[in-house]
């Protein structure tokens, strides 16, 4: 024990345990220095600049600005956008005691001068575009360019411009809203806002303060003096340098010495690869806790992995405005949505892409089917932004258990069915109440077994059989008393009917079938024939309700497309008025506007003949 | 007498060392970079007043010291995607001085010197760490340098006998588990 220690001796014990004593050097790990005019430095540092080619226009600055004051107000600006809501002011204040000293004179409030301001201008424009050369025509034949932060170290070179432009498109770096005031020596100064791959990721940029040098008008140098920033190192870069160096440890000495950035086109094209690496983890992150944050309804989960202001559109509502991120989640939440076994990756800098399959509780009743879905992420401020899905945002699967479900709803409670759906079975009204309701009236369907039914047990396929068969005594055992029932077929006779059947070449095929209530179910059925399937369109399709097993109605739920008329009908009309003028009358009448076959065995053996030379000279065609 | 404008540019960069020390002193190394880059954002912001000479350098810590402040303040509100990047790669900031002060005296000094108030502790980093004068000292803190002269006395005293009351503490520890413990006397005390 040594308990004769003086204070003086103790005192000698703390300065000595300074971690930082005057002969070394704190690490300098950061991306921009603060060069002097004689000796441009940097550090560790990512970056090129390059305006975003997207952005609003920046403002013509340069015969505006040219006030301190511009600048003082930029400089409070950026402080004000970087500071976190409640947080105090700035500690940029020195004491009086302090700014009592002399001081410098303040700045003279003047303009830029208008040749120098044309050409910053210019040279900016060209840094926007990645256009090294057309920077050099605003530069003297061998200026002192310290565009990227890092592009001269103490006692080298200056990098080449190429070299600076090569490893700042890596970074997508820009430079943007500059602000700028006349300088010492006839330079001027620039506020400029620094932007690049990773504020864009992390949300946080800076202000850089650049110097412009010039002879004769045009650039003679460059140089980054400050910049600032209140937490874009910390958020931004730090991060970044950190995980480059556990995970790529090999690539930092490559990349950078204690000095700063090596820039060339080789460390840049690293530089783009890793960058893109790092981002896709980070974005993968932020996908998969989305996707969870989902599958539990969780909106405060979703909203901390989402960028700032950004509600992803999961659901659309009636008038295809975008619900609340809680309704949204309330309404899948009473699905019992799951976006399962997702699978995330990184597509291309800053944008993620996830595929899963989609299930809920109307495809677990119906033997646990899914469907695929995918969702793409755009990494930026912070978070993710949903940039696109193909969710069906309209309704689960399977879509015609689904349709069932808004049907039985409408049968039951109709009422309620309005407050859920626009008109009682069209858009979505997505709210959280309404996914209450959703939530109780998809309890008491599925508790009513109806969705057992299945497809395979439809009387409508026994129809579609006896139809494209021509069977008469197996469509007269499907349907309920006669062919009478069929509404709106218009066929005095089943002979007359098969006639045309065969004449048009029209197949049946049941396309789904869905409960509408217990015991009973509706099918669609696709209807095709010569012409539809000569030009690939859909014809028409019709609507069949059985009840106990036997079709009760049958009626066409879409008349003849407008593509089956456009691409189907018109073309042979046309061809028959030009082949066959004598035969137009003879088969085909108008009805109220439209034109339709005459129900005649001799309109029916002409029809067929003129589609079966139709298809046959306009295919070979 | 003032320094002329051209030599601004020149006094940050012959500044800007021991201005990052300064911080590196008092953060942790990933907030560095961002409150070098304020502190110097700021006197920029701030050129009209910045004082000729030496008297250049104490100024600059003044304003050094209220963005350390400020970041000690935020500290616990970083921003959740540093949070976040740090989580998922399992990696954390490397605490300069945890490195360094292996030695236990001197690790007895840091620690009496964070038994102390915040400007007992700032006084010595200023003095000991900075190697300020009073004076310049007097100018970082805002107070007269009698007022420095005065708080950097008091605040060596309360360090020595901070420190020696945790050595006489860890005297005790040590001597308490050398001792041997007599048969039948049960632990010592």
């Amino acid at each position: 024990m040594n308990d004769t220690r003086t204070d003086d001796e103790i005192a000698g014990l703390f300065a000595a345990a300074n971690p930082l004593p005057a002969h070394r050097s704190a690490p300098d790990r950061s991306e921009i220095g603060l060069p002097p005019t004689d000796e441009p430095a940097s550090d560790l540092d990512d970056g090129a600049l390059r305006p975003l080619p997207d952005a609003a226009p920046r403002e013509r600055w340069g015969l505006v600005v040219g006030v301190a004051a511009a600048v003082a107000l930029v400089v409070s600006l950026a402080v004000t956008t970087t500071v976190g809501e409640g947080e105090p002011a700035p500690a940029d204040e020195p004491d009086d005691t302090v700014s009592t000293l002399s001081t410098l004179p303040a700045p003279e409030p003047t303009a830029v001068d208008r040749a120098k301001a044309a050409t910053i201008d210019a040279f900016l424009e060209a840094i926007a575009r990645h256009d090294v050369d057309a920077a050099r025509q605003q530069t003297v034949a061998s200026p002192e360019l310290v565009i990227a932060p890092g592009a001269a170290k103490s006692g080298q070179p200056i990098a080449s411009l190429a070299d600076q432009f090569t490893w700042m498109e890596a970074f997508d770096w820009r430079w943007d809203d500059a602000e700028c005031e006349p300088f010492t020596g006839g330079r001027v100064a620039c506020e400029i806002r620094i932007r690049n791959r990773l504020t864009d990721f992390s949300g946080v940029d800076y202000l850089a303060l650049a110097v412009f040098g010039f002879v004769d008008d045009r650039i003679a140098t460059v140089t980054h003096f400050t910049r600032s920033s209140r937490s874009y190192s910390s958020a931004a870069f730090q991060p970044y340098a950190q995980w480059m160096e556990e995970h790529h440890p090999d690539d930092v000495s490559r990349l950078w010495s204690d000095q700063g950035p090596h820039l060339n086109a080789e460390t840049a094209a690293i530089m783009d690869a890793r960058l893109t690496e790092y981002v896709g983890q980070i974005g993968e992150e932020l996908a998969y806790e989305f996707i969870a944050a989902v599958n539990d309804g969780d909106a405060e989960a979703a909203r901390a992995v989402l960028a700032p202001d950004r509600t992803p559109q999961l659901v659309w509502d009636e008038n295809g405005s975008l619900p609340t991120l809680e309704a949204q989640l309330a309404w899948l939440g009473a699905f019992h949505t799951t976006w399962d076994a997702p699978q995330c990756a990184a597509t291309r800098p800053n944008s993620v892409a996830c595929e899963f399959r989609y299930g809920n509780r109307l495809s677990q009743a119906q033997h646990g089917q899914t469907e695929p879905g995918s969702v793409t992420f755009r990494i930026v401020d912070g978070g993710i932004e949903m940039t696109r899905g193909t969710v069906p945002a309209d309704g689960p699967p399977p879509a015609t258990t689904y349709d069932a479900f808004i049907y039985w709803v409408n049968a039951t409670d109709p009422e309620t069915a309005h407050r859920i759906w626009t008109n009682g079975d069209e858009g979505e009204i997505v709210t959280e109440a309404s996914a209450s309701l959703l939530d109780e009236q998809l309890s008491e369907f599925l508790a009513s077994g109806v969705v057992d039914l299945q497809p395979d047990d439809a009387a409508a396929s026994r129809l579609v059989t006896a139809l494209n068969e021509r069977d008469a005594d197996a469509l007269a055992a499907t349907v309920d008393d006669d062919l009478d029932a069929i509404d709106g077929w218009a066929r005095p006779t089943w002979s007359e009917m098969a006639t045309w059947l065969d004449a048009n070449g029209e197949s049946w095929k049941v396309k789904a079938c869905h409960p509408v209530a217990e015991n009973a179910q509706g099918c669609e059925i696709d209807v095709e024939d010569a012409l539809s399937r000569f030009a690939g369109v859909e014809k028409n399709r019709f609507a069949v309700l059985e009840v106990g097993g036997d079709v009760v109605t049958a009626f066409s739920i879409t008349t003849q497309s407008d593509a089956y008329a456009e691409r189907a009908l018109r073309p042979f009309l046309d061809w028959l008025r030009t082949n066959h003028p004598d035969d137009v009358d003879e088969v085909w009448q108008e009805v109220d506007g439209a034109l339709v076959p005459r129900p005649t065995a001799r309109a029916a053996e002409l029809h067929a003949r003129h589609v079966a030379e139709y298809t046959t000279t306009e295919g070979e065609s | 007498m003032a320094p002329s404008t051209n030599d601004v540019e020149r006094l940050f960069a012959e500044h800007r060392e021991r201005i990052r020390a300064y911080c590196a002193r008092r953060l942790s190394a990933d907030l560095v970079d961002d409150a070098v880059a304020e502190t110097f954002a700021t006197a920029w912001r701030k050129r009209d007043r910045l004082p000729a000479g030496e008297a250049a350098l104490p100024w600059l810590y003044g304003v050094a010291s209220r963005v350390v402040q400020h970041a000690w303040r935020s500290a616990g509100r970083s921003a959740r995607l540093r949070d976040r990047a740090s989580a998922a790669f399992d990696g954390h900031a490397v605490d300069g001085a945890e490195q360094v002060v292996i030695d236990e005296d001197h690790r007895n000094a840091l620690r009496a010197a964070a038994l102390l108030g915040d400007d007992d502790q700032e006084i010595l980093r200023l003095t000991l760490w900075e190697e300020l004068s009073p004076t310049d000292a007097a100018a970082v803190l805002g107070i007269s340098p009698d007022a420095a002269k005065q708080r950097a006395s008091r605040a060596r005293r309360r360090l020595g006998d901070a420190f020696r009351r945790l050595e006489a503490t860890s005297e005790r520890d040590r001597a308490a588990w050398a001792r041997p413990t007599p048969l039948g006397k049960g632990a010592p005390s």
